[in-house]
């Protein structure tokens, strides 16, 4: 029983390592991609399920609370910064002859741009809540804030899901150790 | 990408506003 009180904290913790796994079998693509998908929605399902589960077992702590803010924070800038890395953001288009067409410098620019503006929000927005916190007061997340989050899950699911069709490695990432590339 | 962008704008304008309505726990700008 000890153990189930736990769980909301282990739910929200279970998130970080899945930052990595997601990144890397997005990278492998093709099967691996899907995979990559199914985890994201899972690790996606328990932002939502940890909360739920913590007051249905009368479990809820503050650092429950501050944790699940933070690593839903994590998360999603984790996953901008890996999927970035590995050339699914910005988006990869394919030529009819299934040849990677790279992005031009200016759109991967604009794009860095979006993901620095998350990058202040979320530090910013977190700097708030502990200076309130330091004075007692607890600042909840609010409607448009879920809404937000909502829309940052889909809109890197849609990154995850428009990764490479197969496990063949567009440009640079050739020379990194994925299951599809001849080894060098 | 639009998705991406969507969800950019969403993220700035709410914490624009989320800063706004809590600008009290702000040193200086409380009023």
């Amino acid at each position: 029983m000890r153990f189930l009180r736990h769980l909301p904290n282990l739910l929200t913790a279970a998130r970080l390592p899945a930052i990595f796994l997601i990144t890397v079998w997005t990278y492998w693509a093709g099967p691996w991609a899907s995979a990559a998908l199914a985890l994201f929605i899972l690790a996606a399902l328990t932002d939502i399920f940890d909360g739920w589960i913590a007051r249905k077992l009368n479990a809820v702590t503050d650092f429950g609370r501050l944790m699940d803010a933070l690593v839903d924070k994590i998360f999603i800038l984790g996953l901008l910064i890996g999927l970035a890395a590995i050339d699914c953001l910005p988006v990869t288009r394919w030529s009819d002859a299934g040849e990677p067409l790279s992005p031009d410098a200016s759109t991967v620019l604009y794009t860095s741009f979006g993901v620095m503006l998350i990058v202040i929000r979320e530090f910013l927005i977190t700097g708030l809540r502990l200076v309130a916190a330091a004075s007692g007061q607890v600042l909840e997340a609010e409607g448009l804030g879920k809404i937000k989050t909502f829309l940052q899950i889909l809109a890197i699911g849609h990154l995850i899901g428009s990764s490479r069709p197969n496990g063949i490695s567009a440009g640079r990432s050739s020379s990194w150790p994925c299951s599809g590339c001849p080894s060098s | 990408m639009a998705l991406f962008w969507l969800s950019v704008f969403l993220t700035v304008y709410s914490g624009l506003n989320y800063l706004i309505r809590h600008r009290r726990h702000l040193p200086g700008l409380a009023s």
